[in-house]
């Protein structure tokens, strides 16, 4: 009986259900459609979408998409839409009640192509982040977001032989480590630093730790460089072409599924077009100048707060050519071979595993094959294939503490063909070619490191954050050696708009691996260690504008140098001290946006106990950069850049003797190691782009001319072939760059 | 330096020729291990007297696979030059003879003695052409280029003065072999020439 009751009253509650539904649908109106960015068409969630005159509004979804119900008795005529302006240009619209299918295209306002990338608090003592779009942006990159680095504080300006290293607050290029995603990469750039092995499309942003960095990070004791993929948008087919002095690039990303994502794109310079033309009489291109990349990409969404992101890519770098005539300074050197080629794949996962925790879990391998022929009897042939796996747990233990635990672990198969002089070390004085002894070595092996990190982040008050850590690192360096590392960071922030932030902690990593070779280095080499502290003020000037001061101070020991005579050929004894204040100014006011960045600083170092203190090889006193860019509107858009920097020390060379089997002039040092100094750099750049915005994508096209003023900027001492008279190497002259850009 | 024989054969004697202008004074010291690169070559092992003389006869000291020679020179206003060279026992090249294989023919001196060009061309023997390197010497005027390699041609570029000129060209076979040729000719309205 109950239960026919039940079946009953569950028949009439339907049909008085359907009778409603019936009569809401015949008699209010509906309003709804999308709302989404003019020319990229990317979703713009979050939007108050307003239809004052019927005081009925909603918000736009995760999706862009709105839906208004209007009440029977109002719901005839024409009624006007708004949509408020924020990121972007304001919305108006009369509709005819109802109304279904519209779309609504939203121009951005500068602010929101330019904004700063806002991040909580982190672990790391200091973390500059630029999104690509505003790093692509500065003149002089040539449209590459990762070279952005060149104008934030602590770096130095890298030119001539060194251009496209990292060298961060006063440590050398190979301290300094870089990641995508978390995993590591061994080559940042192409041959010459031109541009990155990422296409800058599949770059969300740039995230430069100048030191202090958390125990999350290791195996450097200089900085760390960081490339964050940008997600791959899930609502369409989107892509872009590029097309510029030096190369074409083209990608395109599609949703396959309801969780999945996938992209594709690839990369070739046509050097090899137009160089061996120009440089025809001087020299002959066995294989002509070139690079090429590729990438493939799929992000998926496979369970509620879980993502994974899968990446492989490669690039390709190759140049070969024969000179002429033999060179006057060397006859050894009657050309130069490279060629550079990566293929990687990784895969990373964030879990958000509950309110309080997640977890990070990341494994990539690569294929890395680096080919040197300095000369017709020389060569260098290197192969390793290593694999890392890591992982990070962050938990949130209370209202005041945060933990995160993880490890990495590396292990990576090597071999080694070579047929080389020793390399010249920091300070040495280059031996030519033809006259340096020559070692032969056919070298294989297994080697790896390991490490667990845990950091605890308290909080106790909203003013007051101290975040502590330690790093415990293995390496399976000849004898199998660790190091513990403790950091320290804490912030305060006496009032909302300003933060004061300590640091100090130790750092190690292994020696760089041609100074443990059995043939070339010393197997037996500890690990190289740095002591770092910092202090730094953030303070915010109102509207968009920050101010951040940090002084530092870094102190090296363990550093591997050439050894003395009679004794193994390199040591661990080493030490140098660094010390500087960096100035960061970032803000934008109106249509114009920009930073300034300064450094100032001396770094030195004692190559063994006893011996004098000598300068860095990349000491600079003073490294300024300026970046400013102005919407001029209409979709114009002009940028200035301004580096300024103390040239780099250098030892003065002069004629030793003459080596009558190799017929070459062998230099030595004329004054102690690097005691003289290059003349200061200085260089101004601007760009300017012109874009065209149209319902469903957009076209940019930009002029970008380097070193406007045309100045001799002295990269290196060159010398005439008996060392006799003295012939600088300068860097590039005013030059234009042009590129062609569409994205959809 | 050129030496002969070539190879060295341990305990046995043999001459060294430094090729120098207008020297006075050559001083030869001979070492066991390499002169090491520093402000002036420096014998780790100590080094030995040889003698004097842009050319000299030298008992080798048995045991040695490389007899690593200097020669300090000395011009007549006191400027100093020191060389280094090795002298190997294994020596895997040959000391090749030097030939100019060409001299260009329609711009001789005797047409235009104080303004004129010489195409000149070195070339080895024995199969080694094609590696070789040359490097150029005049005693006025210049070579351009001054170091060639295989058959490439230079020229020589006579000067605006009048007087006796020496042209040298030295070849190297890029395996230890070195040797060199020497031209006297006379650039003036009454050139006699080239004279090897």
């Amino acid at each position: 009986m109950m239960h026919l009751r039940c079946v009953a009253a569950a028949a009439v509650a339907l049909a008085a259900l359907l009778i409603a539904d019936r009569a809401v649908a015949q008699s209010d109106a509906v309003v709804e459609g999308q709302v989404v960015e003019l020319g990229t068409r990317k979703p713009l969630p979050g939007l108050p979408v307003l239809l004052p005159a019927l005081a009925t509004e909603t918000t736009t979804g995760d999706d862009g998409r709105f839906r208004l119900t209007v009440a029977a008795n109002r719901a005839r005529g024409m009624v006007r839409l708004e949509i408020p302006a924020f990121d972007h240009e304001a919305a108006v619209r009369r509709v005819v009640l109802p109304a279904s299918g519209l779309v609504f295209r939203l121009k951005p306002l500068p602010a929101a192509r330019f904004g700063s990338v806002v991040e909580a608090p982190t672990a790391d003592a200091a973390r500059v982040a630029v999104s690509a779009e505003t790093a692509r942006l500065v003149p002089g990159n040539s449209g590459d977001p990762v070279k952005v680095v060149e104008a934030l504080p602590g770096v130095a300006r890298t030119g001539g032989p060194a251009t496209g290293q990292l060298v961060v607050r006063g440590s050398a290029p190979g301290d300094t480590r870089f990641d995508v995603d978390g995993l590591p990469v061994q080559q940042l750039y192409h041959f010459g630093g031109l541009y990155s092995v990422l296409q800058d499309g599949w770059i969300g942003d740039v995230r430069y730790r100048p030191g202090g960095f958390s125990a999350e990070f290791g195996n450097a004791i200089g900085g760390w460089l960081g490339l964050t993929l940008a997600p791959l948008a899930a609502d369409g087919v989107h892509g872009n072409v590029d097309i510029n002095t030096y190369h074409a690039a083209a990608m395109v990303t599609a949703p396959v599924s309801t969780t999945w994502t996938v992209g594709a794109g690839a990369r070739r310079s046509y050097f090899d077009a137009w160089v061996p033309a120009v440089l025809g009489k001087a020299a002959k291109f066995t294989a002509a100048p070139r690079y090429v990349d590729y990438q493939l990409r799929a992000d998926g969404r496979p369970a509620p707060g879980l993502t994974v992101r899968l990446l492989a890519f490669g690039s390709d770098d190759e140049l070969q050519l024969v000179t002429a005539a033999p060179s006057d300074a060397d006859p050894a050197t009657q050309g130069f071979g490279l060629r550079r080629y990566f293929h990687q794949i990784q895969a990373t996962a964030n879990w958000q595993l509950g309110p309080k925790s997640s977890l990070y879990l990341g494994l990539g391998t690569s294929y890395q094959k680096l080919k040197l022929s300095p000369s017709a009897t020389t060569r260098f042939d290197l192969t390793f294939d290593p694999v890392t796996a890591r992982a990070l747990w962050t938990q949130v233990l209370g209202r005041d503490l945060t933990l995160r635990v993880g490890g990495w672990a590396t292990a990576q198969r090597f071999a080694v063909d070579a047929r080389l002089p020793l390399p010249t070390k920091e300070g040495q004085v280059p031996l030519p070619l033809s006259a340096a002894p020559v070692l032969s070595s056919r070298e294989t092996g297994l080697g790896g490191d390991g490490a667990l990190h845990a950091d605890g982040r308290w909080q106790p008050a909203t003013w007051f954050d101290v975040t502590a850590g330690v790093r415990a690192g293995w390496w399976s360096l000849a004898r199998g050696t660790w190091a513990a590392d403790p950091r320290l960071t804490v912030r305060i922030n006496p009032v909302p708009e300003t933060a004061v932030t300590l640091s100090a902690g130790l750092y190690h990593q292994a020696p760089q691996p041609d100074t443990t070779s059995e043939a070339f280095g010393n197997p037996n080499l500890g690990l190289e260690a740095s002591e770092q502290y910092s202090l730094g003020v953030q303070q915010r000037l109102g509207g968009q504008a920050q101010l951040e001061v940090t002084g530092f101070a870094k102190r090296f020991n363990g550093l591997v140098v050439p050894g003395s005579f009679g004794g193994p050929r390199y040591d661990n004894l080493g030490s140098g001290l660094v010390r500087g204040a960096e100035l960061l100014v970032r803000g934008s006011a109106g249509p114009v946006d920009g930073w300034v960045s300064y450094t100032l600083s001396r770094a030195t170092r004692i190559d063994r106990p006893g011996q004098p203190e000598r300068p860095f090889a990349f000491d600079q006193t003073h490294v300024l950069a300026v970046v400013a860019g102005c919407d001029l509107g209409s979709g114009w858009r002009a940028g200035l850049r301004l580096r300024a920097a103390s040239g780099n020390p250098y030892t003065p060379l002069q004629a030793a003797y003459f080596d009558a089997s190799a017929d070459v002039t062998v230099p030595a040092a004329a004054t102690a190691p690097l005691a003289a100094r290059l003349p200061a750099f200085v260089q101004l750049d601007a760009r300017i782009d012109k874009t065209w915005t149209f319902d469903l994508w957009r076209l940019t096209a930009y002029l970008e001319g380097s070193n406007l003023t045309n100045r001799a900027n002295v990269e290196a001492i060159g010398y005439n072939h008996d060392y006799s008279q003295r012939r600088d190497v300068v860097g590039l002259p005013v030059l234009a760059g042009f590129g062609v850009r569409g994205s959809f | 330096m050129r030496t002969d024989p070539v190879a060295l054969p341990s305990g046995a004697t043999g001459t060294i020729e430094v090729l120098a202008h207008d020297v006075t004074v050559a001083v030869w010291q001979g070492c066991a291990t390499p002169w090491t690169a520093q402000a002036e070559p420096v014998c780790r092992t100590g080094a030995w007297p040889l003698g004097t003389g842009t050319k000299l006869t030298v008992p080798v000291p048995a045991g040695l696979t490389t007899l690593h020679l200097r020669v300090d020179a000395h011009g007549p206003s006191g400027q100093a030059q020191s060389a280094i060279a090795r002298w190997s026992a294994q020596a895997a090249g040959s000391n090749p003879g030097v030939l100019v294989s060409a001299v260009a023919p329609t711009v001789g001196l005797h047409e235009a003695p104080l303004s004129g060009q010489l195409a000149m061309r070195g070339s080895t023997p024995g199969g080694a052409s094609a590696s070789a390197t040359h490097t150029w010497f005049a005693t006025a005027g210049e070579f351009l280029p001054w170091r060639t390699r295989g058959e490439s041609a230079t020229t020589w570029f006579a000067p605006a003065v009048a007087g006796p000129v020496t042209l040298v060209c030295v070849s190297r076979d890029g395996l230890g072999g070195v040797g060199w040729t020497q031209w006297n000719l006379h650039v003036g309205s009454t050139a006699q020439g080239v004279t090897p």
